[in-house]
C-alpha cells in the first residue's frame, strides 16, 4: 500500500453510508462521507479524491449530476467513481457509463464485490504509482 | 305573362274556330240562297212570261193593233212588278211598260246588244242578268217569242230587278255578321271565364312549386276539383308531404350524428382530398382552440397550425394508406395525442382524409406514474435490504467480535427489518384499496372516543416529546363511515402531527359540522409544507424531507392511505399549511347518502 486513498462515500441512506465507511475504513481508506448531492459537489470542488462511491437517488441532485461534475474536472481524470443504485435496468447502467462510472453495482449488493472492486482499483492505482517511480 | 297568352290562346282559338264555321256558313248561305232565290224568281218570270205571251197571242192581230197592245203591257206589267217589253221582228219596241207610248220611237233598237232578244228571235226562251247602268242595279231579262199562226210574230220581254234578290242577300249576311260578332263576344267572354276557372287552380299550384322551391314544403294546395289538375294538385301534394317526412327524417338523423360527433371524447378531422378541412367536431375545438367557422375550407396547415398532424395528412392523401402516430403537444400545456387517419376512399381514388384524434396524456400519466410507482418501490424495498445484508455480511466477517459495534449493527438490522415491515404493510393497504370492487361498512359511531384511542395509543411519543395535544370534538360527536378505516386515517394524521412537530408543540383536533358532511380537521405547530410540496403532499412516495422522513420511520405512503380512504367515502381531503409554523390537514366525510 502506497500512501492513503482517499475515498468519498455518496449515500443518503444515513446506515448504508455508515456500513461502507466501516468496512473501508478498516481496509485502511481515508473516508469522507456525505448524503446529498449538493454536499457531494462543494466537497469535490474543494479536494479530489481516488474513489468516489456513489448512490443515484439522492435528495436534490442526483447522482448522474454528480457523476458528470466529477468528469467534467481535469483534476479528476484518475478518479474512479463506483455507483450503487436501486436503479438496475440496463438503460441506467448505460447512462451512468456515459457519464463516466468505471463500475455499478445494483443495490442490494454484496458487500464482499463492493469491496474485492475496491481493493482491485486500489492495487492498479499502486502499479501506477511504482511504474511513476521508476 | 304566362297566364295572360294562355287566356289569349284559347280567346284565340275560339275566334279562330268560330270564324271558320260562321266563314263556312256564310259562303255556303251567300252561294245556295241567291242561287235558289234567283232560280225562283227566274221561273216565275218564266212562268208569267207565259202567260203574257198567251194574252198577246190571244189578241187578234196584235201587231196590227198598237193602241191596244201599249195597253195590255201597261196592266200587265202594273200587276206584275216587271217592266213589260214587246219588240217587233226587226227590234222595233212596239210597246213598252215603263215607256209611254209617243215616246217609243225614241228608243234605240232592241235587236242588237241584247243577247236574251237575239236567242227568243230563235225560238228560244232567252235569258239573261245584266247591269242596269240606268237604274244601278242587277236586272232580269227575259225574253220569249210570240208565236202567230206557228211562225214567230215579235218578242216579248220582261225585265225584273233583282231587288228581293239583293235583300235577302243582304239580310242573310247581316243575321251572319251579327251571329259572329254575337259568338266573338261570347267566346269572349266564355274563354275569359273559362281560363279564370281553369288558371286558379294552376295559379295555386305555380304558387305552391314556387314555395317548394324555396324548400318550404309546409305548403298545401286546395284540392277543390277532381279534374287533372285536381289530380295533380293531389300528387304534388302527395310528393311535398314525402319530401317533408324525408327531410325530416334526414335532419334527425343528422342531428343524432352530429350529436355523436360533438360528443366523441375523441376528435375528428375530416379533410377534402386537397386537405382542406371539411369538418371538425367539439373535441377538436377545445384541443386546438379553434372553432369550425374559422377553420372550415382551410388548408390544414393554416387551419390547425401543427407540422406534424399536417403531414400525416398528405402522407395520407398521398399513399392511402392508414397512419397510426403517437404526437406530443407542448403548447399551452405538454399532451400526447394518438393520431389514428384513415383515408376516405370512393371509386375515383381518395376522397378525403378521417382523423380521430385520442388524448392519451392521462394513459400515458398513469402509465410513468405507474413506472415511478414501481420504480419507488424497488428502491424503498432495496434500500434496507442492502443495510441488512450489508450489516449482517459485515457481522459475519468479523465485526460480530468488534465489541463496540456489534449491538449498535444489530439495532440497525432490526431498525431496517421493521421498516421493510411497516413498508409492506402500507404497501399492501394501499394496494388492498386501490382494488376494484372493494366495500366500505359503514356504522355510525362516535368520532370523539375515537380520537380519544387513537391520542391514547400515541401517549408515549406525545410525552416524549412534550407535545400538548387538544380533542376538541364535540363528545358526542357521531359519524357515519368505515369505522376501522377512518382509525387508520386518524393514526396517520395524528401520527404525522406528531412527527413533524416541534418540541413542546401542540395538536389539536377540532371539526366543522353541516347537514351534509363533517369536516375534521387536525391542526399541529410542527415544521409546515412548503407551497411547492402542497399539491403533491398526498402522492405515494411524496416526502418533502427525504432523510426525515425516514429518520421517523415514514415509508411516504401515509398521506396516500388517507386520501384513499376518504375517497371510498366520497369525501375529499386537503392541506393548509405555513412552512415553520404548521400545518392544518383536514378531511370531508359527506353523511348523507348521495
Amino acid at each position: 500500500m502506497f500512501g492513503e486513498k482517499k475515498v468519498l462515500i455518496v449515500e443518503d441512506d444515513p446506515d448504508i453510508n455508515n456500513l461502507i465507511a466501516y468496512n473501508l475504513q478498516k481496509e485502511g481508506f481515508n473516508i469522507e462521507q456525505v448524503f446529498d448531492g449538493l454536499s457531494a459537489q462543494e466537497k469535490l470542488k474543494k479536494e479530489s479524491f481516488n474513489i468516489v462511491v456513489l448512490d443515484i437517488m439522492l435528495p436534490g441532485i442526483n447522482g448522474f449530476d454528480v457523476c458528470k461534475m466529477i468528469k467534467d474536472d481535469p483534476r479528476n481524470f484518475n478518479t474512479f467513481i463506483i455507483v450503487i443504485s436501486a436503479k438496475s435496468c440496463q438503460q441506467d447502467k448505460l447512462y451512468a457509463h456515459l457519464l463516466g462510472a468505471n463500475y455499478y453495482l445494483s443495490k442490494p449488493f454484496n458487500l464482499v464485490d463492493l469491496l474485492s472492486t475496491v481493493r482491485q482499483i486500489s492495487a492498479n492505482l499502486d502499479k501506477e504509482f511504482l511504474v511513476k517511480l521508476k | 305573362m304566362a297566364k295572360c297568352s294562355f287566356k289569349l290562346k284559347l280567346i284565340l282559338s275560339y275566334f279562330f274556330l268560330i270564324s271558320v264555321s260562321l266563314g263556312f256558313v256564310l259562303v255556303f248561305l251567300d252561294n245556295n240562297l241567291h242561287q235558289k232565290t234567283l232560280q225562283e224568281i227566274t221561273q216565275s218570270l218564266t212562268n208569267q212570261a207565259y202567260l203574257i205571251e198567251s194574252r198577246i197571242s190571244a189578241l187578234s192581230g196584235p201587231f196590227n193593233n198598237a193602241e191596244l197592245l201599249d195597253e195590255l203591257s201597261k196592266k200587265l206589267g202594273q200587276k206584275i212588278g216587271a217592266r213589260v217589253t214587246v219588240i217587233g221582228l226587226n227590234g222595233e219596241v212596239l210597246a213598252d211598260s215603263e215607256v209611254p207610248r209617243e215616246s217609243l220611237s225614241g228608243l234605240e233598237n232592241h235587236l242588237y246588244k241584247r243577247p236574251e232578244v237575239s236567242s227568243a228571235l230563235d225560238g228560244k226562251l232567252g235569258r239573261e242578268i245584266r247591269y242596269s247602268s240606268t237604274l244601278k242595279i242587277d236586272m232580269l231579262y227575259l225574253a220569249l217569242p210570240i208565236i202567230e199562226n206557228g211562225a214567230v210574230a215579235g218578242i216579248l220581254r220582261l225585265a225584273l230587278p233583282l231587288i228581293s234578290v239583293q235583300k235577302v242577300h243582304s239580310t242573310a249576311r247581316k243575321v251572319i255578321l251579327i251571329g259572329l260578332l254575337l259568338a266573338l263576344v261570347l267566346a269572349t267572354f266564355l274563354g275569359l271565364l273559362l281560363t279564370n276557372v281553369l288558371i286558379r287552380p294552376i295559379s295555386r299550384i305555380i304558387n305552391a312549386s314556387l314555395n317548394f322551391a324555396k324548400g318550404d314544403f309546409s305548403h298545401r294546395i286546395l284540392e277543390d276539383s277532381n279534374d287533372e289538375i285536381g289530380e295533380l294538385a293531389a300528387t304534388l301534394n302527395k310528393m311535398a308531404q314525402d319530401i317533408e317526412d324525408k327531410i325530416r327524417e334526414i335532419a334527425t338523423k343528422s342531428q343524432h350524428l352530429e350529436a355523436i360527433f360533438n360528443s366523441m371524447v375523441e376528435g375528428v378531422i375530416v379533410t377534402d382530398k386537397a386537405g382542406r378541412v371539411v369538418s371538425i367536431n367539439q373535441a377538436v375545438e377545445k384541443v386546438f382552440e379553434v372553432t369550425m367557422q374559422t377553420v372550415k375550407g382551410k388548408v390544414f396547415l393554416e387551419a390547425i397550425r401543427n407540422k406534424e398532424i399536417s403531414d400525416i395528412v398528405d402522407s395520407i392523401l398521398n399513399d392511402c394508406k392508414p397512419i397510426s402516430k403517437e404526437i406530443d403537444l407542448f403548447f399551452p400545456v405538454q399532451r400526447i395525442f394518438e393520431i389514428n387517419a384513415t383515408p376516405i376512399l370512393s371509386q375515383d381514388g381518395v376522397n378525403g382524409a378521417l382523423l380521430v384524434i385520442h388524448n392519451i396524456t392521462e394513459i400515458r400519466r398513469l402509465e410513468v406514474m405507474r413506472r415511478d410507482f414501481v420504480a419507488n418501490v424497488s428502491h424503498e424495498l432495496k434500500t434496507p435490504l442492502t443495510a441488512i445484508k450489508g450489516f449482517v455480511e459485515t457481522l459475519l466477517e468479523g465485526a460480530l467480535e468488534d465489541k463496540e459495534n456489534n449491538r449498535n449493527f444489530l439495532k440497525i438490522i432490526q431498525g431496517h427489518a421493521d421498516r421493510l415491515d411497516t413498508l409492506v404493510n402500507d404497501l399492501l393497504s394501499l394496494s388492498h384499496l386501490e382494488s376494484k370492487g372493494i366495500t366500505i361498512n359503514k356504522a355510525n359511531f362516535n368520532l370523539s372516543l375515537q380520537v380519544k384511542e387513537v391520542l391514547r395509543g400515541f401517549r408515549l411519543q406525545l410525552d416524549s416529546a412534550g407535545i400538548k395535544a387538544v380533542n376538541e370534538l364535540p363528545q358526542e360527536l357521531f359519524i357515519i363511515a368505515d369505522k376501522e378505516r377512518l382509525h387508520q386515517v386518524l393514526v396517520n394524521l395524528i401520527g404525522n402531527a406528531i412527527k413533524f412537530n416541534k418540541e413542546k408543540g401542540f395538536i389539536k383536533i377540532c371539526s366543522e359540522i353541516s347537514e351534509e358532511a363533517i369536516k375534521v380537521i387536525i391542526e399541529d405547530s410542527g415544521i409546515g409544507i412548503p407551497q411547492k410540496d402542497v399539491p403533491r403532499i398526498f402522492e405515494r412516495f411524496y416526502r418533502v424531507d427525504k432523510a426525515r422522513s425516514r429518520e421517523l420511520g415514514g415509508t411516504g405512503l401515509g398521506l396516500s392511505i388517507v386520501k384513499h380512504i376518504i375517497e371510498l367515502h366520497s369525501g375529499s381531503v386537503g392541506v393548509e399549511s405555513i412552512e415553520g409554523l404548521g400545518s392544518k390537514f383536514f378531511f370531508i366525510v359527506p353523511q348523507k347518502n348521495s
